[in-house]
């Protein structure tokens, strides 16, 4: 569903995404993780064309986007979500998740001249639906600027989901939320998955991460060392060393 | 809340204030010179509308604007005088050089910030340049002279009060026009990427397209502006079209309050009265504009609109109205 072949990003000396192969299957949870600095934001962003790579190409359904806006990424089925929220703070809640429109019908004149009021009836119906299933019960005209971290964390999802993407990236869904907050997310990303949506999420609570993700990829210093199910990359060796560090078996 | 189109237009407050203000002329009993003023403020009002679309909600620094303003007088003026154009044909025309020349502009979109500021600036340096040059087409510096009167459905416009209301109806028909886009899915998208622009990408806003689509729409704004000028005065010249009238537009937007309708239309009008009281200063003008500017961005940086939203939210009444809110 998403390949990178050899995917790179040069910024001046530093290298810090390295050659990096990826296959995510559709319907997959995918975690992508690493120590800091090991280019797993630097591979979202290159995914999702903020960057453009160094080398290599990137496949999205089959379809080369390598030299795709980020726009036009967006609306051909791939979504993101940031490791600090990305909103729109003085914008409603409403208005916050209905951007999330704009890849299935770009923003036109013609559309804001001409009345539309069945547009403007499904985009309501669409918004309250996709913040129903996000569960954030919060009313439409308060400004996002309004929310918690974590109702904001939400609030992004939901606009990534307006897009229907095929592809959802999560840069750290977890970060910052409680555990409570946290055993939500995981029910609420394998719902994600059951409707067909496939999902690769970058991760620092390993705990999330085993229970998530049918398989794992481990990047350190913008390579991949290491792929596979959660027992085999825990057991790898190179992770160990390079990643869960000496205390790995007390921590894991 | 922006569920609704146009829904939020129609307020006590609005429909008084047009009402107020087409009953201004039977007031004034046809004092030309008043008439006069209040049809100038009536034009600057619509270039300062357009403006505040493109700067105020938009974020995109277009400091050239007086240019495009040209660019519909000239039209305008030529068409009409040379060719022989009825006026309506004329004003249309207007609006397509507008956007014209706001298409040549096009390809600076990508540039951002202060290069962008920079090269709209010199965009509408060139544009006064021209004006002042191609004297075959402009008259150059001597001015464009004997432009008729607008003949609309057979009648010609010759009065100041029935000028007025031609005015009056264009400055609403672009207010609901920009009211109603601010409140489509085409405002969400230009009022969410000036907030965060990256946000706006990975969520499949074509940024570019947003960007240029704000220019053009405010250029065949300011392109219908300069020909209800010219029409009006029957006399254009390029100072009318040059930087400093550019720099008065941005003052009128940042005075009434960026990202107030209602404020892009009170600050035409204080900005286009302090022009007309300090016009015995000739060039020193400037220098009262340039301090006025400055006292503004630093001591009242929400304009006029700040200070009227924030006088009214302290008022008896405000838990009545204080949450219609009429800015998007």
């Amino acid at each position: 569903m998403l390949e990178t072949e050899r995917v790179s990003k040069r910024f001046d000396g530093l290298v810090a995404v390295d050659a990096v192969d990826l296959a995510v299957e559709r319907g997959e949870i995918r975690g992508i993780v690493g120590p800091n600095g090991a280019g797993k934001t630097t591979l979202f962003n290159l995914v999702s064309g903020l960057y453009g790579v160094t080398g290599g190409r990137i496949r999205l359904g089959g379809r080369d986007i390598t030299e795709v806006s980020p726009h036009a990424r967006a609306a051909a089925g791939l979504g993101r979500t940031y490791q600090t929220p990305q909103i729109f703070p003085e914008l409603s809640i409403f208005d916050n998740v209905a951007v999330g429109l704009a890849g299935a019908r770009p923003p036109s004149l013609r559309d804001a001249l001409v009345g539309r009021r069945r547009l403007r009836h499904d985009a309501r119906a669409a918004v309250e639906a996709t913040l129903g299933f996000v569960r954030l019960p919060v009313g439409l005209g308060a400004l996002a600027a309004t929310l918690s971290f974590a109702e904001q964390k939400r609030l992004e999802l939901a606009r990534a989901l307006m897009g229907g993407p095929a592809v959802l990236l999560l840069d750290e869904p977890a970060a910052g939320l409680n555990r409570v907050e946290i055993d939500a997310l995981v029910e609420l990303i394998g719902e994600i998955r059951d409707r067909g949506v496939t999902v690769v999420l970058i991760e620092h609570n390993m705990k999330l991460v085993m229970g998530l993700c049918g398989r794992i990829t481990v990047l350190d210093f913008g390579r991949k060392i290491a792929e596979g199910t959660a027992d085999e990359v825990r057991r790898d060796p190179l992770v160990v060393t390079a990643y869960l560090g000496r205390s790995a078996g007390a921590g894991v | 809340m922006t569920v609704s189109w146009l829904r939020g237009f129609w307020t006590p407050a609005s429909a008084a204030t047009v009402v107020a203000l087409a009953a201004v002329p039977l007031l004034l009993g046809g004092s030309p010179y008043h008439l006069f003023l209040l049809n100038t403020i009536g034009v600057f009002a619509m270039l300062a509308l357009g403006l505040q679309l493109v700067l105020g909600y938009g974020g995109i620094l277009q400091l050239g604007y007086a240019g495009f303003f040209g660019l519909g007088a000239y039209t305008s003026a030529i068409l009409t005088t040379h060719h022989g154009w009825p006026f309506p044909a004329a004003f249309v025309a207007a609006m397509v050089v507008g956007v014209g020349g706001a298409v040549l502009m096009c390809p600076i979109v990508r540039l951002r910030d202060v290069n962008f500021a920079m090269a709209t600036f010199v965009f509408g340096l060139i544009l006064e340049l021209v004006y002042n040059q191609w004297s075959a087409m402009t008259n150059g510096p001597i001015g464009f002279r004997g432009i008729p009167a607008p003949t609309l459905f057979g009648l010609t416009v010759l009065e100041p009060q029935h000028y007025y209301y031609l005015i009056f109806v264009a400055l609403v028909a672009e207010y609901l026009l920009i009211f109603r886009l601010l409140h489509s899915p085409f405002g969400t998208a230009l009022r969410a990427m000036r907030e965060n622009e990256t946000a706006c990408r990975t969520s499949g806003v074509d940024v570019t397209r947003v960007k240029v689509t704000l220019l053009l729409v405010s250029s065949a704004i300011a392109g219908a502006a300069g020909s209800l000028l010219a029409h009006m005065n029957g006399f254009i010249s390029p100072p009318t079209f040059g930087w400093a009238t550019s720099v008065a537009l941005l003052m009128m937007v940042v005075l009434g309050g960026v990202r107030s309708l209602p404020g892009a239309i009170v600050g035409a009008a204080v900005i286009r009265l302090v022009v007309e009281q300090t016009s015995v200063l000739g060039q020193h003008s400037n220098i009262v504009f340039g301090v006025a500017l400055v006292l503004f961005m630093a001591f009242l940086p929400t304009g006029l609109a700040g200070l009227a939203g924030g006088l009214s939210a302290r008022m008896p009444w405000a838990a009545r109205f204080g949450a219609r809110s009429v800015t998007p």
